[in-house]
């Protein structure tokens, strides 16, 4: 391999653009984002195409003609957020227009009047579809586009007659010709009107009650029937505010321009509804907001705008406007349909992870990790009766305490172990296990944090959150996988996060992509503040706190090294490597009668694994060609215990040859003359006498000192 | 890679073409333990060729012998055996690695067309005093298997030797290891399975040589073929010494993992398929494999397998015995019938299973 080629994988190991785009598509603000992006895109393409485009003047103008159809953009948006469609929007725009110009000129009714009536006559309008499609449940197509053509009919019919009427008016108001352009500090007074309803609209849809039964609606029908929400009133009155809505942007329009053409708000439906879906309303229903719909009306209407300054009428901007709704509409349905595909598929991104060289560990080699059958014949402790006890840990009384998969805390006391019951429930998957100075359980609980289990079997948080990364896209302030921990003197609880990119059932996931996705946190229990210490470790796992209390030991699975970090003394704060180029998984550490330190390994490396790690590339396929339970993963079915000075030398290690008993060792805890053996996904615990051990050391003393 | 486009250009111009994807195993094939019920008849190291003598006596190929029930020695080579028949006359032709083919009467077929015979892999008498023979590779030794099928090679080839005139020629060559013989019922042609083709053809007898008049019968097995027989009753017994897995079937495609694979680790520990998994921890690991609660789950993705099928005149499969990923009755290469009875020799488990006799289902 290549230099360049070697310092890219290396460097990929610590970055990828892949992970970013995959963790920026999981954000909720990417929506609404792109088209945002392409709005300004727009805005920027006229200024630099259309000479004079951001004058004041041109500005004000063209801002006018947004808050009218800004108006009939929301109309179409409530309306597609509830899961129809509205077409009769540029009718009912033309009818108020219509309307209002003839209450304000023929009949001259004071203005305030005329605004009721003209919000009235929209909602009657409104009222219409309402109540076609949401009791007498006509489709919605269909039914709008119906009152399209009857409300444009009776426009076309009774404009005329009136349109002599309309122009020789010389009805004059303050008010309404403030309405029409008037500006309020510098800003058109209708757009100032636009964003008082948006502001409104917003907290409507998205804060309060009725906007959520819209959503809901929207979403699954069915499932807002089961929930209780009123189908047929919600969608009712969502056509009428679309209605009233519409005749609100049609009062703007005749302050504005003072008249009534046979073409008004023709074609004001196709536009409205490329506005809104290329805004980021969902056709489908049930996605959408004001702030969309706002973004794709600006986007449109600054396009048309300058494609009709830049010369191009008629045709080309129609079909152009067709077009733009095609792949708005094309986006909208297999982006959203697919995303989450999508995500999936470019979310894990193997990097290279070199290992070297596999060290010997297999029978008759003369090194120290040579398989052995030391744990094979482990006296089995509630067989059968715990499932998946990934650590175990022993009270002061002799019982065992162990979390299993159901995310239980169970105890097993007795002569034999033969007393079997779960001593608290905490939910979650509960993972490493140490008792505190006041014989309170504390646990790593996988998908929620560190809890903690009184004497009593009270459950209670200790954290669950630390502070977020920064510069990170992903936010990972909550715990997703916290994995072990120890606590030291000073009652400060070190604890180790194993990825903060996959869920507990996911972890093997980790595995395949070989980065450092994990972290080692700490939670001071006297100020209730927690904080990442080191971040960037390939799945940090066990933690042990030395003998001497001045260093915590910590076990990086993936690339099989034994790390310490001093916690006092002069080293504070540093990191050094204990042991690197283990051949195996480290996984839980703990302290050893003779002053060194016990290692679980839960699997043991093979070189075809060695092989893929070595290979990013093969890896991102195989994820992707192979079904999951074909992977290649570091063998865990066979584990071993070793073990270690602090200085990182290897004592002894322990096998269970047949890999039939126990496989994939996930801990071991020393008791009183016995090591126990616990295993993520064993159904017993077993345990083998340690003849040369103090017969009277446990852990608790070891810690805590003899009780008083 | 630039296979792997044209093969995504394809799904979606012709989503209904013939691929090479794994078959399922269900209908006839579906799993089940029977072959782990199946009586023991002898107990021998490895045992790889069967062959029922004129007498009814089972005959076993077992390292470099050929052994009775009993185990006693029938006959010793120099080399290992790879494949064994019994002739008419009561003669024995065995296949021996490093030699060729040797008859008890002394004669011996060492090359063919200028090549050497090694890695002979089966061996059946036709009628006339012909005999045919399978060579899986003309690169590999026996031993060496699992490398002829991580290169992908396709050099074996079936032979005919006239033991009148002593003519010896190649009638097809070309074949990606071809592993097992047996007689059409109608006796004018010639069975023959394709372990890398994962495929069983047929050879007409009554043509030249060399005219490649194959037809293929079963085009995409599920598995490795081995050896196959022709059952009196009707049909054939085949056994399949190996199955394929996606993660084999997409290592194969990998090139570089493959080579780098090939080249840098022992055998033993390659992702392949093999007669038996020691479950070693060097051995690759997948992720259906892991022993959760004590138990490996039949459905693993398996690194040995047993399967005995059953086929019927038409080459249909129309039943399956299985040992599967929790079983151990692994590696079925011989494969022989007598009458009524049908004997499996299951090289990854060190015995000769009866599969059938006379009485018994």
């Amino acid at each position: 391999m290549s230099v360049i080629s070697d310092t890219y994988l290396k460097l990929h190991a610590k970055w990828s653009l892949q992970r970013t785009v995959a963790e920026l598509l999981s954000k909720r603000w990417m929506e609404p984002a792109v088209p945002f992006i392409m709005m300004l895109g727009v805005i920027v393409f006229c200024a630099v195409a259309i000479p004079n485009y951001l004058t004041l003047d041109n500005l004000t103008d063209t801002s006018s003609q947004f808050a009218e159809f800004g108006f009939v953009v929301l109309a179409m948006t409530v309306v597609l957020v509830v899961g129809g469609i509205d077409l009769s929007v540029g009718a009912i725009f033309a009818m108020a227009d219509f309307i209002a110009l003839v209450l304000f000129n023929v009949y001259e009714l004071p203005i305030g009047l005329v605004v009721i009536l003209v919000l009235l006559s929209g909602g009657l309008l409104g009222a219409i579809n309402g109540f076609l499609i949401g009791y007498l449940k006509l489709g919605a197509f269909l039914t709008t586009l119906v009152t399209l053509i009857i409300i444009r009919a009776t426009f076309d019919l009774t404009a005329p007659t009136f349109a002599i009427d309309i122009a020789t008016s010389y009805n004059e108001s303050a008010a309404w010709e403030f309405l029409g352009e008037g500006t309020l500090w510098g800003i058109p007074a209708n757009v100032c009107i636009l964003m008082v309803i948006a502001v409104i609209g917003h907290a409507l849809l998205s804060r309060s009650r009725p906007g959520w039964h819209i959503a809901a609606i929207g979403s699954n029908r069915k499932a807002a029937r089961h929930a209780g929400i009123p189908i047929n009133r919600t969608i009712f009155w969502t056509y009428v505010l679309s209605g009233m809505l519409c005749s609100l942007g049609g009062l703007m329009y005749a302050a504005r321009l003072n008249s009534s053409a046979s073409n008004t708000g023709d074609g004001l439906e196709v536009m409205a509804l490329t506005a809104a879906v290329l805004g980021g309303v969902s056709l489908a229903g049930g996605k959408g907001s004001v702030g969309r719909a706002l973004i794709g009306a600006t986007t449109i209407l600054v396009l048309i705008n300058g494609l009709v300054r830049l010369g191009v009428t008629g045709g080309p901007t129609f079909a152009l406007e067709g077009l733009i709704m095609l792949v708005a509409v094309g986006i909208d349905v297999k982006w959203m349909k697919n995303k989450n595909k999508a995500i999936s598929k470019i979310y894990v991104v193997p990097a290279l992870l070199d290992l070297g060289e596999l060290p010997d560990a297999t029978e008759n080699s003369d090194s120290i990790y040579a398989q052995n059958d030391a744990l094979t014949n482990a006296e089995p402790i509630g067989l059968g009766k715990v499932d998946g006890p990934e650590d175990v840990i022993l009270d002061r009384q002799g019982r065992i305490y162990t979390g299993t998969r159901e995310g239980w805390i169970m105890r097993l006391s007795g002569e034999n172990f033969e007393d079997v019951e779960v001593f608290a429930r905490i939910g979650g998957r509960p993972l490493g296990l140490a008792f505190d100075r006041d014989e309170n359980l504390l646990v790593c609980v996988g998908g929620m944090g560190v809890y903690g289990v009184r004497p009593d079997g009270e459950v209670f948080k200790v954290t669950d959150e630390t502070n977020r990364t920064r510069w990170k896209i992903a936010d990972d302030s909550r715990l997703r996988l916290a994995d072990d921990l120890d606590i030291a003197p000073d009652g400060k609880i070190y604890f180790s996060e194993a990825t903060t990119r996959y869920e507990m059932h996911s972890w093997a996931m980790d595995g395949l992509e070989g980065r450092g996705n994990g972290r080692i946190i700490c939670h001071d229990p006297a100020t209730g503040q927690t904080r990442t210490l080191i971040r960037n470790l390939m799945f940090p796992n066990g933690i042990c706190l030395a003998h001497d209390g001045q260093s915590i030991f910590f076990a990086l699975t993936w690339i099989c090294q034994i790390k310490r970090y001093w916690i006092a003394g002069p080293k504070k704060g540093t990191v050094e490597t204990v042991i690197e180029n283990l051949p195996g998984n480290p996984d839980n550490i703990n302290r050893s009668s003779d002053g060194n330190y016990w290692l679980a390994m839960t699997g043991m490396r093979t070189p075809a694994y060695d092989l893929a790690m070595r290979m990013p590339g093969f890896r991102t396929r195989m994820v992707k060609r192979v079904p999951p339970d074909e992977w290649l993963y570091s063998n865990i079915n066979n584990g071993s215990v070793i073990k270690f000075t602090a200085e990182g030398e290897v004592l002894a290690s322990y096998w269970d040859k047949s890999a039939e008993n126990h496989p994939a060792i996930t801990s071991m805890r020393e008791h009183r003359g016995y090591l126990y053996l616990g295993g993520l996904m064993n159904n017993r615990i077993g345990r083998i006498p340690l003849p040369d051990a103090d017969p009277t050391w446990d852990s608790s003393d070891s810690y805590w000192g003899p009780k008083a | 890679m630039t296979a792997r486009w044209l093969e995504m250009a394809m799904d979606v111009v012709f989503p209904d073409r013939e691929t090479h994807a794994i078959p399922m195993m269900d209908g006839p094939l579906r799993p089940n333990s029977a072959l782990d019920e199946c009586p023991v008849l002898a107990e021998l190291t490895q045992p790889d060729d069967l062959t029922f003598t004129d007498d009814g006596a089972l005959l076993t190929s077992s390292g470099t012998g050929v052994f009775a029930t009993d185990g006693k020695a029938v006959a010793q080579f120099d080399g290992p055996v790879t494949a064994i028949a019994s002739l008419a006359g009561g003669r024995l032709a065995a296949c021996v690695d490093g030699i060729g083919v040797v008859l008890s009467d002394g004669r011996r077929l060492e090359q063919v067309n200028g090549k050497p015979l090694h890695c002979a892999t089966a061996i059946l008498e036709g009628a006339d005093n012909v005999l045919y023979i399978a060579q899986g590779s003309a690169k590999h030794a026996e031993a060496d298997w699992v490398r002829d099928l991580m290169e992908k090679n396709a050099s074996g080839r079936i032979i005919r030797w006239d033991l009148d005139t002593d003519r010896s020629e190649t009638i097809i060559d070309g074949l990606a290891y071809p592993y097992g013989l047996a007689l059409d019922h109608d006796r004018r042609s010639l069975l023959f399975t394709e372990s890398w083709a994962h495929t069983l053809s047929k050879l007409p007898l009554d043509v030249d040589p060399g005219r490649g008049l194959r037809e293929v019968l079963i085009p995409n097995m599920p598995g490795y073929p081995a050896r196959i027989a022709t059952a009196p009753d009707g049909g054939y017994w085949m056994c399949l010494f190996a199955m394929r897995t996606e993660m084999l079937e997409f290592v194969l495609e990998e090139d570089d993992y493959r080579n780098e694979m090939m080249a840098t680790i022992d055998p033993a520990y390659w992702v392949r398929p093999t007669l038996r998994a020691d479950r070693h921890f060097l051995e690759p690991l997948q992720g259906g494999g892991f022993r959760v609660l004590g138990i490996i789950k039949p459905w693993a993705p398996p690194r040995s397998y047993g399967l005995v099928v059953r086929l019927d005149e038409d080459y249909e499969v129309v039943a399956s015995l299985h040992s599967r990923a929790d079983g151990r009755r692994h590696g079925i290469t011989g494969i022989a019938v007598n009458n009524g009875l049908v004997v499996a020799a299951v090289k990854g488990d060190d015995k000769v299973i009866t599969i059938q006799e006379e009485g018994r289902p």
